[in-house]
């Protein structure tokens, strides 16, 4: 290896920081549920900046937050698309922003039983 | 803006530093683009202009910042591939750098280096033939660095670096030059 020496000493004065490989493997594990989060958090911010462009509200985090009778930190949570959000909170948001985040598709195959 | 600490995110392979008191950049810049969509809705509507002139053709912002997640998600993926594998292929992160500065081709030791997905970006500084200690990062919508203010910030950032690993004696400014590796 060439400049051993340096790279000894810069690993002593380095800090040892692994948590980025952690977050690797939990999205891996994790990733259909954490694509769904991540696409709801980008819809709701994206709904609301569309609202500040219309004049509409809530067009805001706190607004939203103080609608939904929820904390900011709580709204800024379910805004970086990692928090595995209830049914509940999802018709919740879906109501205070009047859109649809899930929906479900009728199943022709079953129609056809 | 100062350099506070400097990290492994892999022994004697990759390190990071990190400015402020801040988490080192190498992370930062994943959290940033990965889950902070406040911050890429923000970038994207002050950048629109460079974003519907770039090369990808005029998307929507909101399609932006999810290209930049999937771009980011693959990219934070490669590098854990590539260092996880390390030791027993022939894979070096090698393979995802090239040298910040087009024109020249010619391998060095300690010198700047971009490693690319697309629009994202990371800044290293190479100090060996497989070591590289990273300054920061940026999406990068246009050709050349020097045109807009938050790539300017990561040169200096660069040679805050360099100077940070000069002033702690963590290199050899003999071999110092500019490289770049493309991503195969």
């Amino acid at each position: 290896m060439k400049n051993e020496p340096l790279i000894k000493q810069l690993n002593q004065i380095a800090q040892t920081d692994n948590s980025w490989k952690k977050d690797v493997v939990f999205y891996e594990e994790n990733k259909d549920w954490l694509e769904l989060s991540a696409d709801i958090a980008i819809r709701i911010l994206s709904t609301l900046r569309a609202n500040k462009t219309n004049g509409k509200y809530p067009n805001s985090q706190k607004q939203l937050a103080e609608l939904m009778g929820i904390s900011s930190q709580q709204i800024n949570k379910i805004l970086k698309g990692n928090e595995n959000l209830t049914l509940k909170t999802i018709n919740k948001i879906e109501k205070t922003l009047n859109i649809r985040l899930i929906e479900l598709k009728p199943n022709e195959d079953l129609a056809c039983v | 803006m100062k350099i506070t600490a400097i990290f492994a995110v892999e022994e004697f392979t990759l390190y990071s530093v990190a400015y402020d008191n801040q988490e080192m950049e190498f992370s930062r810049l994943f959290n940033l683009w990965i889950n902070d969509f406040e911050y890429l809705f923000d970038f994207f509507q002050e950048n629109s202009s460079d974003l519907n002139s770039s090369f990808y053709g005029a998307i929507s912002i909101e399609d932006a910042v999810r290209r930049t997640r999937k771009q980011a998600i693959e990219f934070r993926r490669k590098f854990y591939q590539l260092i996880e594998k390390q030791q027993n292929s022939n894979l070096k992160l090698q393979a995802i750098f090239r040298p910040l500065h087009n024109s020249d081709y010619q391998l060095k030791e300690l010198l700047r280096e971009k490693s690319k997905v697309d629009w994202l970006r990371i800044y290293a500084i190479r100090i060996s033939e497989n070591t590289y200690v990273v300054s920061g990062g940026s999406i990068k919508l246009t050709q050349t660095m020097n045109t807009r203010p938050h790539l300017q910030l990561e040169l200096k950032k660069l040679d805050m670096t360099r100077q940070y690993l000069i002033e702690n004696g963590l290199t050899d400014e003999s071999d110092y030059g500019f490289i770049e590796f493309k991503e195969e």
